[in-house]
């Protein structure tokens, strides 16, 4: 049962009032001062704080003050008890975080309605915050189990993969993989759902299943043109005329994707993206660095059913890195409320030839641009290093 | 038929909660006889892929209603988002609303 603390020095006062609460099948606490009001406060967190403004010590406004501060008081329905009815003190009641006032002397009749009106919020904030928390804990149960299907970092004598996924809430609409088709050819994506939450992590877990599973029907895996044509006709979101049907998941979702095939013997990259930001391959020669878009522009996947996709390919010389991200990492306003760029972030990377900055450090760079300090944005960044050929068979 | 050209503007971050403004926006020049619509972004700093994705319902909306939709005075963030998405191809985009009203607007 939601228990009320009276906190009131003049016993007169507290007698009365408690009594009267009382005959109301209310569970009634009483403290004779600020300081034992506080202490049992937080102790007992009543539902309801019922506290006189004037009292010797710690007065009315500073217990207020105090509750409304603690983490777990402040949605504690507060009532200040005063003699003094001036505007001037009610407002500052009100900034100090007072929920009601009552004047003395005290009508009976008004402070069991007060009451009942206080407990019905105090309960509506004490679920909320119970939801909220709820809600919370799924969200980061559902963002646990995105991470474990991400692959981890991978190396060996050719070639070697580092990635770095930040999720922008907690949950986010990023996802990427790699693995090998066969013994030479290894397949590398990234994939960025439209939005975030909930809606933008099932369908870029939904598209990480089918591709991860190699179940997407009239495709070939080593071909990444026809990886896209499938996705976009397996993930085609309904617009306007879902407003006649019940589910309407897919209503203006799609998601972007950079897929390509690396064959370690022939040194080839083939690759196509969609409406995803082109890969960037550095490559180091002779004290020259080239930064290599790869990727033309072409439409996401899901919000037109004709789109079409062409795979390119490149020869990978030795030494280079492949990035391939998502938008998170440039798409953000910088201090002078301009985008900072893919320029810029390719620029960022041509300043490290040699790929040796740890992604970390990269997405540190990057995050210095933003105005906020941080990623509104999901981002995820996979730096593919290709090693000298001397070693291979 | 005749033409019947109305203006939707926005300002700001376009994502999905204001995109969804827009969209009802749109929905009533529609009903309002509208044939022609423009959205002026000149306000516009940024659009996010909710808001895109929004832009691209808006627009299926419109082409369903026999109508027009295009946009003018977009800013370097959103001409390089049409350009990776090849919105640029999907919606006709001129530089400012003057350009608009020559090429589009019959006098």
């Amino acid at each position: 049962m939601t228990q009320i603390l009276l906190i009131d020095d003049d016993p007169t006062t507290r007698l009365v009032l408690k009594r009267a609460l009382q005959r109301q099948g209310y569970d009634i606490v009483v403290a004779n001062d600020g300081q034992q009001g506080l202490d049992i406060a937080r102790d007992a967190k009543p539902g309801l704080i019922i506290c006189d403004w004037m009292m010797p010590g710690i007065d009315g406004l500073e217990v207020c003050r105090q509750v409304k501060r603690s983490l777990h008081l402040s949605t504690t329905f507060f009532i200040l008890l005063t003699a003094r009815g001036g505007l001037e003190d009610r407002i500052v009641g009100l900034d100090t975080g007072a929920d009601e006032f009552l004047a003395k002397p005290i009508d009976i009749g008004e402070l069991q309605a007060r009451v009942r009106a206080g407990l019905r919020i105090s309960e509506l904030s004490r679920v909320l915050q119970l939801q909220t928390r709820q809600l919370r804990e799924e969200l980061s149960e559902a963002s646990g189990y995105v991470k474990t299907l991400l692959p981890p970092p991978f190396a060996y004598e050719r070639l070697s993969v580092e990635t770095c996924f930040i999720p922008s809430a907690q949950l986010g609409g990023d996802c990427y993989d790699f693995q090998w088709l066969d013994d030479d050819r290894l397949a590398i994506y990234l994939l960025d759902a439209s939005g975030h939450g909930v809606g933008a992590a099932l369908l870029s877990v939904s598209v990480f299943n089918l591709l991860h599973a190699r179940l997407l029907p009239d495709s070939d895996f080593f071909s990444p043109d026809t990886i896209l044509k499938a996705l976009n006709d397996a993930f085609q979101s309904k617009t306007q005329t879902s407003e006649n049907t019940t589910n309407s998941f897919f209503h203006e979702k799609y998601f972007t994707i950079w897929y390509g095939v690396y064959d370690v013997k022939t040194r080839q990259l083939t690759y196509a993206g969609a409406g995803h930001p082109p890969a960037q391959l550095v490559t180091s020669t002779g004290g020259k660095t080239e930064v290599r878009a790869l990727g033309a522009p072409s439409l996401p996947i899901g919000l037109f059913p004709d789109a079409d996709y062409q795979s390119e390919s490149v020869e990978v010389a030795p030494n280079s890195a492949l990035y391939v991200f998502s938008d998170g990492i440039y798409d953000f306003l910088t201090d002078d409320e301009v985008a900072w760029g893919l320029d810029a972030f390719c620029k960022l990377l041509a300043t490290d030839p040699a790929c040796r900055r740890s992604l970390d450090d990269i997405v540190k760079s990057a995050r210095q641009q933003n105005r906020e300090r941080a990623f509104n944005d999901d981002l995820s960044l996979m730096r593919v290093r290709f090693f000298d050929r001397q070693d291979l068979s | 038929m005749n033409q019947v050209v109305k203006v939707v503007e926005a300002e700001g971050i376009l994502d999905g909660s204001n995109a969804t403004q827009i969209r009802r926006q749109i929905s009533q020049c529609l009903t309002g006889g509208a044939n022609v619509i423009l959205l002026d972004f000149k306000a516009v700093t940024f659009i996010d892929s909710s808001g895109l994705g929004a832009l691209v319902a808006s627009l299926k909306t419109v082409r369903s209603s026999k109508a027009q939709l295009y946009i003018c005075s977009i800013c370097d963030q959103v001409k390089i988002l049409f350009e990776l998405t090849s919105m640029n191809r999907v919606f006709r985009v001129f530089a400012d609303r003057a350009e608009f009203e020559r090429e589009i607007v019959r006098s």
